[in-house]
C-alpha cells in the first residue's frame, strides 16, 4: 500500500540512493520514492521545466531529500531557488549529506532547510534517519 | 690757588701715600747700585728694613744675584738707555715677578708686580685650549664656543675636517653657522637653540648642513650653556658630529625591517592559504573515503538480510567482520583527520588550568559509565601556557586511555599529577591496569601501532596524537609500564620564554 504522498529523493551516489531506498524499505515506509541524479534535474523536475514539461507543478512532494554535493546544480543552489518560488517555497526539505562542514549546515539554515543529517556509516543508523523522516511526513497534513 | 700751601711739598704728599699703598714694590738703585729708594712692599720682601737697604749696595747685600737675569737687565737697561720688562720665576718664593726696570740721570727704578695668579691662569687656559683641541681631534668632531656677548668671536676647532669650510675668522658667526643649515631643518634648529638658552640644559640637535663640496651631511650638535653667577647666559660650548653614515645605516635598516615584515606577511598568509587549502583537502578526502565505506556497510546489512535463512552462523559471522572492518576504517579516517588537523592548527598561547581540564574529562568519563568505579587523583593547581584546544585533546587522549585500560578491574586508580618545578616540571598521566611490556615501549607512539591488538577497541591514533601536541608545544612525552601493573605516560611542556619550535602570538586572558 502506498499513501499519496511522495519523497523527491536528489542523490548522485548510486550506492548512496540505493541504501537509502533500501532503509525506507526497511522501516516499511509507505511512501513512494522519486530519484533524481543531479542538481538541474530536481530543479527542472519541481518547476515542470525540460524534460519533466509534462508534469503538473502543483503537484508538489510531501518531502525534499536533497544531498549536497550534487553534479551541475549544487543541493544549496536547488534549496535556495525553491525556496524563491512562492508555490514551492513550503516545502519540507531534509538535507542528508557527507558533509561535517560547519558552514554547509549554517548556509542551509540560513536557506530555510527544514533539517540538516550527516549520512551515517552504518546501516542501523540509515534506518533510524529513514523513520525519522518517515514520521515527518506522516505528521504534515496531506 | 689757595695761598700758603707748598705745591711741591703736597706733590710729595701725594707721592708718599700712593707708594705706601701700593703692593707692588718699588726700589730706586744709584748709579753705584746702592739702594736710595726703598718702598715697603719691596723691603717687606727682601726681608730687611729701609734702614738696613738705603746707601747699601745690592750687590754686596745679596751676592749670590750677581750674573743673574735680573743683573743682566739691570745693567742692559743702563747700558741701551731704554726700559725694560720682564718676567722671572723667583723660585724661593715659588712665584712669578714682572719687572719693569726703568733707567734715569738719577739711577735706575725698578717696578715689581707679583704675577703668580695671572701666570697661573693663562696656564690653566693654555691647558684648556689644549684639552679643546684634543677633545676635537680625538673625537673627529667639531667643538666650539661661543661667547653669547658677542665680545669675543667663536672658537671652534674641526671645522674644516667636519664641514669641508674655512671661512675668514672675522665671518665665524652663529649667522653664518645658520646659514649653513639645510631649510628644512631650519625652523627645527632655530626652536632647538632657542629652547637651549632658555633652560640651559644639555641638549642635542640633528640637522643637516652644506657641506663645501655640495653635499648636505647630517649632523648631532650637543651643546651645553654655560652661565654666570647671575645665572645669564654667557656662552655656548659645543661638539657637532658628522652622522650622516649613521642616518643612512638607519634608514636603511628601516627600510629593511620594512621590506622583511611585509614579506614575513605575505609568507605567513601563503602558509595560512596553503594550511586551510591543506585542510579542506583532507576534509573532501575523508568525505571521499566514507562514502564506500557506507556501501560496505549497507549493502553487507541488506544482504545479511536477506539471505539469513540461507546462510549458517558462520557466514553471517563473516559479514559482521566485514562491517566491523569498515567500522575501524571509519574511526581510522575520523583519527587521522583530527591528526592532521593538530598538525595545522595555529596555536594560541593562553595560561591553561590543567587540574580543571583533567578534571572535567575525567567527570565527563564516569558520566558515560557511572558503575565504574575508579579513585580519580587530580592534583591541585596544575597550570600551564598552552593551546587550551591542544591541551584538552591530549589529556582526553591519556585519560581516555587510562580510563579504557583499566575497564578489566573492578576498583582501579588514575592519577594526574606533576613533580619538579618551573623548568623541570613534568606531567604525568597513571593508572594501574592493564599496563604494557616495556620491550615495546618505543612502538607506542607511532600511528597505528597497538600493542594490545583486540583486547580493547582503539584505532591506535591516540597516542601519536599525544605525540605532536607535546612537540607542538617544546616538549617531550615518554612511557613507563608493566604488563598488568599500569602505565604512567609523563610529558614536558616548554615555556613560551624558552622558546617553540614555531612563532606564535601570546594571547592575554580577558
Amino acid at each position: 500500500m502506498t499513501d499519496s504522498r511522495w519523497i523527491l529523493f536528489v542523490e548522485d551516489n548510486p550506492d548512496d540512493a540505493t541504501l537509502t531506498e533500501l532503509a525506507f524499505k526497511e522501516i516499511g515506509s509507505i511512501h513512494r520514492i522519486v530519484h533524481v541524479s543531479d542538481g538541474a534535474l530536481a530543479l527542472d523536475f519541481l518547476f515542470a521545466k525540460g524534460e519533466f514539461s509534462a508534469r503538473n507543478k502543483h503537484d508538489t512532494p510531501a518531502l525534499v531529500l536533497l544531498d549536497l554535493k550534487l553534479p551541475k546544480v549544487d543541493g544549496l543552489e536547488v534549496l535556495k531557488r525553491l525556496r524563491q518560488d512562492p508555490l514551492l517555497k513550503h516545502l519540507v526539505v531534509v538535507i542528508l549529506t557527507s558533509s561535517r562542514e560547519e558552514r554547509d549546515r549554517l548556509e542551509a539554515e540560513v536557506l530555510g532547510a527544514n533539517l540538516f543529517v550527516q549520512k551515517p556509516i552504518n546501516f542501523e543508523q540509515f534506518t533510524d534517519i529513514a523513520r525519522r523522516i518517515d514520521n515527518m511526513i506522516s505528521a504534515v497534513s496531506s | 690757588m689757595p695761598s700758603g700751601i707748598d705745591i711741591r711739598r703736597l706733590a710729595e704728599h701725594h707721592l708718599e701715600v700712593l707708594i705706601s699703598r701700593i703692593d707692588d714694590h718699588l726700589v730706586t738703585y744709584d748709579g753705584k747700585w746702592r739702594y736710595i729708594f726703598v718702598n715697603k712692599a719691596a723691603a717687606r720682601v727682601l726681608g730687611k728694613t729701609r734702614e738696613e737697604l738705603l746707601g747699601r749696595c745690592i750687590w754686596d747685600l745679596f751676592p749670590a744675584a750677581v750674573g743673574n737675569q735680573y743683573y743682566q737687565e739691570l745693567h742692559q737697561a743702563v747700558r741701551e738707555k731704554r726700559a725694560i720688562r720682564s718676567e722671572h720665576y723667583y723660585e724661593p718664593f715659588g712665584k712669578w715677578f714682572e719687572n719693569h726696570i726703568y733707567p734715569s740721570q738719577e739711577g735706575v727704578t725698578v717696578f715689581t708686580a707679583d704675577i703668580t695668579a695671572r701666570k697661573f691662569a693663562e696656564q690653566a687656559l693654555r691647558e684648556s685650549e689644549e684639552r679643546f683641541r684634543l677633545a676635537s681631534d680625538a673625537g673627529g668632531a667639531l667643538v666650539y664656543d661661543v661667547d653669547l656677548s658677542g665680545r669675543r668671536p667663536m672658537i671652534v676647532h674641526g671645522l674644516e675636517r667636519v664641514t669641508g669650510h674655512s671661512p675668514e675668522r672675522d665671518d665665524l658667526t652663529r649667522e653664518w653657522w645658520r646659514s649653513l643649515v639645510h631649510p628644512e631643518d631650519l625652523p627645527a634648529y632655530l626652536e632647538q637653540e632657542r629652547r637651549r638658552l632658555e633652560s640651559g640644559k644639555q641638549c642635542l640637535i640633528t640637522y643637516r648642513v652644506h657641506h663645501k663640496n655640495g653635499a648636505w651631511i647630517w649632523v648631532e650638535d650637543t651643546a651645553q650653556v654655560v652661565k654666570d653667577a647671575t645665572g645669564a647666559a654667557v656662552k655656548i660650548v659645543g661638539a657637532v658630529v658628522d652622522v650622516t653614515q649613521r642616518k643612512h645605516a638607519e634608514e636603511e635598516i628601516r627600510r629593511l625591517n620594512a621590506d622583511l615584515e611585509k614579506r614575513v606577511e605575505g609568507r605567513t598568509t601563503e602558509l595560512m592559504a596553503s594550511n586551510r587549502e591543506l585542510e579542506s583537502f583532507a576534509y573532501s578526502v575523508a568525505h571521499d573515503l566514507r562514502s564506500p565505506l557506507r556501501g560496505i556497510d549497507g549493502f553487507s546489512h541488506v544482504l545479511l538480510k536477506t539471505c539469513a535463512e540461507k546462510l549458517g552462523p558462520e557466514e553471517k559471522e563473516y559479514f559482521d567482520r566485514i562491517r566491523g572492518a569498515s567500522q575501524r576504517m571509519a574511526e581510522l579516517i575520523d583519527g587521522l583527520l583530527d591528526l592532521s588537523r593538530l598538525v595545522r592548527t595555529e596555536i594560541s598561547w593562553a595560561p591553561v588550568d590543567l587540574t580543571e581540564l583533567a578534571g572535567a574529562v575525567l567527570l565527563d568519563l564516569q558520566k558515560r559509565q557511572p558503575d565504574r568505579r575508579v579513585d580519580i587523583r587530580v592534583a591541585p593547581g596544575l597550570k600551564a601556557t598552552g593551546d587550551e584546544r591542544l591541551l584538552r585533546a591530549l589529556l582526553v587522549n591519556l585519560l581516555e586511555n587510562a580510563w579504557k585500560f583499566t575497564g578489566k578491574h573492578s576498583k582501579t586508580l588514575i592519577e594526574f599529577g606533576a613533580t619538579g618545578s618551573n623548568g623541570d616540571r613534568v606531567f604525568f598521566v597513571r593508572d594501574d591496569g592493564a599496563g604494557f611490556d616495556m620491550a615495546y615501549v618505543n612502538k607506542l607512539f607511532k600511528p597505528f601501532e597497538r600493542l594490545h591488538g583486540n583486547e580493547f577497541p582503539g584505532t591506535g591514533i591516540g597516542l601519536a596524537t599525544v605525540q605532536r601536541i607535546v612537540q607542538r608545544h617544546g616538549g617531550k612525552v615518554w612511557a613507563e609500564g608493566a604488563a598488568e601493573k599500569g602505565a604512567a605516560f609523563y610529558f614536558t611542556l616548554a615555556e613560551p620564554s624558552l622558546g617553540t619550535p614555531e612563532t606564535t602570538r601570546i594571547k592575554k586572558t580577558s
